[in-house]
C-alpha cells in the first residue's frame, strides 16, 4: 500500500498578492492580477518584504521562492527546524530559467565595464538551484536539494519528485515548489518572436480570440509531510496528493504533440494512480496557457482520458487571472486547486464570456462555481505542460 | 578618472565603504571601525564585491587580492587610502 503524503503547508507571491489564501479570495472574487499585459507581484520587494542582505545575495525568483517557503512553513507549523529528522527533508523547487535579470544585469556590466567588473555572486544568484538552496539554508533541511528545470511543468515536477521521496520512505516530509522572475523586455522579445506571447496582452484561455500567453512572475510552496507522520504530531491536514502521472511527449521542443496522446496519458496515470475514475473529479485547473495550439491540444487530451466527463467537469485555468508563472506555475496552481477544493469555490477563467466553440462542450466557468456540500471531500486535477514535451497531471483531494 | 583617485579624503572613503556594506545589507548600526567583516556576515564573495566597488566607483586601483590580510573595517579603509595614495 502506498505512503500517503499529505499538505500540511502553503505559502504563494503572486500577481495576486502575496499570500495562499489571498490568492483563493482574490481568484473567486473574479480579480485579475494583470495589468498592462504582464502578470507581476507588485507587492513584493525584495527588501522589505524579505531583508536587505537577502536581497542582495540573491535573485528575485528565490526571494519569492523563500517567502513563499516561510509562509508554508510556518503555516504547517514547523519552528526553526523539522519535525523529522532533517536529513529526511528534501527540498525541491522547479525554476524554468533561474536568475535571468542576474545574468541580464551582469552580462551588461561585463559588455560596459570589462571581465574584472563581472559580480562573483552571478553564479550563486542566477543558478536554478538556488532557489531550493536558500529555503534549505534557511529552515535547516538536510535531505536532497535540487532544482526541477522543465520549463512550464518544473514546478509540478517538483512536487512529484518530492511526493515519490516520501512514498519511497526515503523522506518524511518535503518542502516542495516553483519560482519564477522572468519578466524582462528580453524574455517578452523571445516569446514574441516565437509566437507564444499575446500580443494584445488581453488573451483569455479557451477564448475563441486567445491569442498567446501573458507573462508573469511568482512562486508557490508546499510542506509535503507523509500522512503518518502528520497525524502523529498533530497537524493541521490541508489536502491530500491522491496521484500524479508524468509523461513526454518525445515530439517537438515546443509544439504540444497535435493529438494530445501523452498529455492525456498522464491524466490517466494520475488517475491510475489515485485509484481514481473521471467521475471522481470535481474540478480540473487546466494548464490552459491561452495559446491557440495549447488550449487545443489539452481538451482533446483530457477528453481522451476523461471521456465523455470531460464535457460536465468544471474547467477553469487560473493563467486567465495570473498569466503564466513558467516554471512556478504548476506549483502555484496546485495550491489554487487545493484552495478551490478546501473551501469549495472553484475559481473562474477571468474575462471568459464565451467559450471557443471548436473546443466543444465543455464546462468552463465564466464565474466562480460553489462545490455542493453533499461529499465529505472534493477531489481536482491540476495540469502542468512545458516546453520540451512535459505533462504533468497532479490529483489534489481536499 | 586616474587624477580623480588624488581627490578622495580619508573621509570620503571611510562614508563610501559604510554606505557599500550598508548596501550589501549588513544593519547600519553593526558597522563600526573594529567591525569584523566576518562577523558583519560578508564573505569571500562580498569583499570582492567591495574591492569591484572601490574600482568602478572611486576608481581606486584595488583588486580582490589586496583584501587577502583585511580584517576590519579600518583596514579596508587604510587598504584603500593606500592604494590611492594618500595614506
Amino acid at each position: 500500500m502506498k505512503r500517503r503524503v499529505v499538505i500540511t503547508g502553503i505559502g504563494a507571491v503572486s500577481p495576486l498578492g502575496i499570500g495562499a489564501q489571498v490568492l483563493h479570495e482574490n481568484a473567486v472574487a473574479g480579480m485579475s492580477g494583470i495589468k498592462g499585459g504582464k502578470g507581476l507581484c507588485c507587492e513584493f520587494d525584495g527588501a522589505q518584504t524579505l531583508g536587505r542582505r537577502e536581497n542582495f545575495r540573491m535573485d528575485r525568483f528565490a526571494q519569492l521562492a523563500v517567502v513563499a517557503a516561510r509562509e508554508a512553513l510556518a503555516q504547517a507549523g514547523w519552528g526553526d527546524t523539522p519535525p523529522v529528522a532533517a536529513d529526511r527533508v528534501p527540498c525541491i523547487i522547479g525554476s524554468a530559467i533561474g536568475g535571468l535579470m542576474t545574468l541580464e544585469e551582469e552580462i551588461e556590466k561585463m559588455r560596459i565595464d570589462g571581465a574584472a567588473a563581472v559580480s562573483p555572486l552571478t553564479v550563486p544568484k542566477l543558478m536554478a538551484n538556488a532557489a531550493a538552496a536558500h529555503i534549505s539554508m534557511r529552515f535547516g533541511l538536510r535531505g536532497e536539494t535540487a532544482a526541477i528545470v522543465s520549463a512550464c511543468s518544473g514546478g509540478a515536477q517538483a512536487i512529484v519528485a518530492a511526493l515519490r521521496a516520501i512514498r519511497s520512505g526515503e523522506a518524511d516530509a518535503a518542502v516542495a515548489g516553483g519560482a519564477e522572475a522572468a519578466t524582462t523586455p528580453f524574455t517578452t522579445a523571445i516569446f514574441t518572436t516565437a509566437g507564444a506571447l499575446s500580443p494584445t496582452g488581453t488573451s483569455v484561455p479557451f477564448s475563441a480570440e486567445r491569442d498567446g500567453f501573458i507573462l508573469s512572475e511568482g512562486a508557490g510552496v508546499l510542506v509535503l509531510e507523509a500522512a503518518d507522520v502528520a497525524e502523529s504530531r498533530g497537524a493541521i491536514i490541508l489536502g491530500e496528493i491522491v496521484g500524479f502521472g508524468v509523461r513526454s511527449d518525445a515530439h517537438h521542443i515546443t509544439a504540444p504533440e497535435p493529438n494530445g496522446t501523452c498529455a492525456a496519458a498522464a491524466i490517466q496515470a494520475a488517475l491510475d494512480d489515485g485509484d481514481l475514475i473521471a467521475e471522481d473529479i470535481d474540478y480540473i485547473n487546466a494548464h490552459g496557457t491561452g495559446t491557440k495550439l495549447n488550449d487545443a491540444t489539452e481538451i482533446v487530451a483530457l477528453r481522451a482520458a476523461l471521456g465523455p466527463a470531460a464535457s460536465t467537469i468544471p474547467l477553469s485555468s487560473s493563467k486567465s487571472y495570473l498569466g503564466h508563472l513558467l516554471g512556478a506555475a504548476g506549483a502555484v496552481e496546485a495550491i489554487a486547486t487545493l484552495l478551490a477544493l478546501r473551501h469549495r469555490q472553484l475559481p473562474p477563467v477571468y474575462g471568459l464570456t464565451q467559450a471557443d466553440p471548436a473546443l466543444g462542450e465543455l464546462t468552463l466557468l465564466k464565474a466562480s462555481l460553489s462545490l455542493s456540500d453533499e461529499k465529505p471531500l472534493h477531489v481536482g486535477l491540476s495540469n502542468s505542460m512545458g516546453f520540451g514535451g512535459h505533462n504533468v497531471t497532479l490529483a489534489l483531494r481536499a | 578618472m586616474k587624477d580623480m583617485a588624488t581627490t578622495h579624503t580619508r573621509d570620503t572613503i571611510d562614508m563610501f565603504v559604510r554606505t557599500l556594506i550598508q548596501d550589501m545589507g549588513v544593519d547600519a548600526t553593526e558597522i563600526n571601525d573594529d567591525a569584523n567583516l566576518e562577523d558583519l556576515g560578508l564573505d569571500s564573495l562580498d569583499v570582492v564585491e567591495l574591492s569591484q566597488g572601490v574600482k568602478k566607483q572611486l576608481s581606486i586601483p584595488v583588486a580582490p587580492g589586496d583584501f587577502a590580510d583585511v580584517v576590519t573595517i579600518a583596514d579596508t579603509v587604510a587598504l584603500i587610502m593606500t592604494k590611492a595614495d594618500i595614506a
